[in-house]
């Protein structure tokens, strides 16, 4: 369990989100900021902060649109808005009038509660399994690239991005899911096939290192 | 209490196994209201809709992006079968607009992975929130 509360700030103004972050960090915190409400929703839903500092207005999403989203999906962690305005909203535990005053929020943090994290269970078989499956799948994957057949390719990508993003292997999943979407498109094969052997190589001495 | 079923939608066999794992894990720990439930496996949609009816489960794991069918078109089947059954989304690529048509077709619940301890136990406690429990019904003999 990390030892400092974690936050989660929300603003969109370049200057008051990096003053913002000095000053979480100032009061012992660690902190993680995003520009606009949309990532705040999908940061948010990671579970790892104590902590969310919502400003209200800000652009793709509004901090009361993002909260009402978190509301709506059960997220019962604190959300504390920033605003110059009245909002009169349950959702939020607290609305701190702008400009923040330092000294308020220091007392809110320190009344927070730090949340007390429960350990992922991943155990020796399942850790097995997940790279006994990608070198099962490391060699699909050669058949069908030799084979032309690119609808299989497509579902290894598809299969390989669900286990390594269940994983935490974001590389992968990542490298996974652009060849996939690659594979859907109508680019021609021969446009693809330097991805494909890339991407071949790559899950092969990924499964070998985790041998 | 009676005991739950849960439906766990992932065509990854692996990640259907971490997810039974870490429930039976917080049970033991005893960090849910609930001892035990019954788990049901579907790697694809058609296989999911088969289950959904035979078995009817009180809550669905259910990923967005399955092999047959979009996650998202099974949920509102899910929701227009049995509007009271908890589903909880997974999404290995969360975008705001996953999230809003989550909420659109009723998920009770968004889950991004990779999955963490306090992601499941979220998902699980709001599940416990929500549903009220059933009392056992006694048997002497």
């Amino acid at each position: 369990m990390s030892q400092t509360k974690q936050i989660l700030i929300a603003e969109d103004d370049n200057f008051m989100r990096t003053l913002l972050e000095a000053q979480c960090r100032n009061l012992g915190m660690q902190t993680k900021a995003v520009p606009d409400g949309a990532e705040a929703v999908t940061e948010a839903l990671s579970y790892q902060y104590d902590i969310l500092l919502m400003d209200i207005q800000m652009p793709v999403c509004d901090g009361l649109t993002a909260m009402h989203m978190l509301r709506r999906l059960g997220y019962d962690r604190p959300i504390f808005a920033m605003s110059a305005d009245d909002i009169a909203d349950s959702g939020f535990n607290q609305v701190l009038p702008k400009p923040v005053d330092i000294q308020l929020l220091a007392d809110l943090l320190q009344q927070t509660p730090q949340h007390k994290s429960v350990a992922l269970v991943l155990d020796t078989e399942l850790i097995t399994l997940f790279y006994q499956n990608l070198r099962q799948l490391s060699v699909e994957f050669d058949n069908a690239l030799t084979a032309g057949q690119r609808e299989t390719l497509r579902q290894i990508c598809h299969k390989i991005k669900g286990g390594a993003a269940s994983f935490g292997e974001a590389t992968l999943a990542e490298l996974a899911d652009k060849l996939q979407q690659q594979l859907l498109s109508d680019a021609p094969m021969d446009e693809l096939k330097h991805s494909c052997q890339y991407f071949a190589e790559f899950i092969q001495q990924f499964g070998d290192r985790n041998a | 209490m009676r005991e739950p079923k849960i439906l766990l939608v992932d065509d990854v066999d692996y990640s259907r196994q971490l997810l039974r794992n870490n429930i039976m894990a917080l049970t033991s720990s005893k960090l849910l209201k609930h001892t035990t439930f019954s788990f049901f496996n579907a790697h694809n949609a058609s296989s999911a809709l088969t289950i959904f009816n035979v078995q009817p489960p009180d809550l669905v794991f259910l990923d967005i992006e399955l092999p047959d069918s979009s996650g998202l078109e099974l949920l509102k089947k899910f929701k227009q079968e049995r509007p009271e059954c908890f589903v909880a989304m997974i999404s290995g690529f969360s975008t705001l607009e996953n999230v809003q048509q989550s909420i659109a077709a009723g998920a009770a619940t968004f889950i991004v992975k990779p999955f963490s301890g306090d992601k499941i136990l979220s998902a699980m406690r709001l599940f416990e929130k929500r549903t009220q429990p059933q009392p056992v019904q006694l048997n002497t003999v």
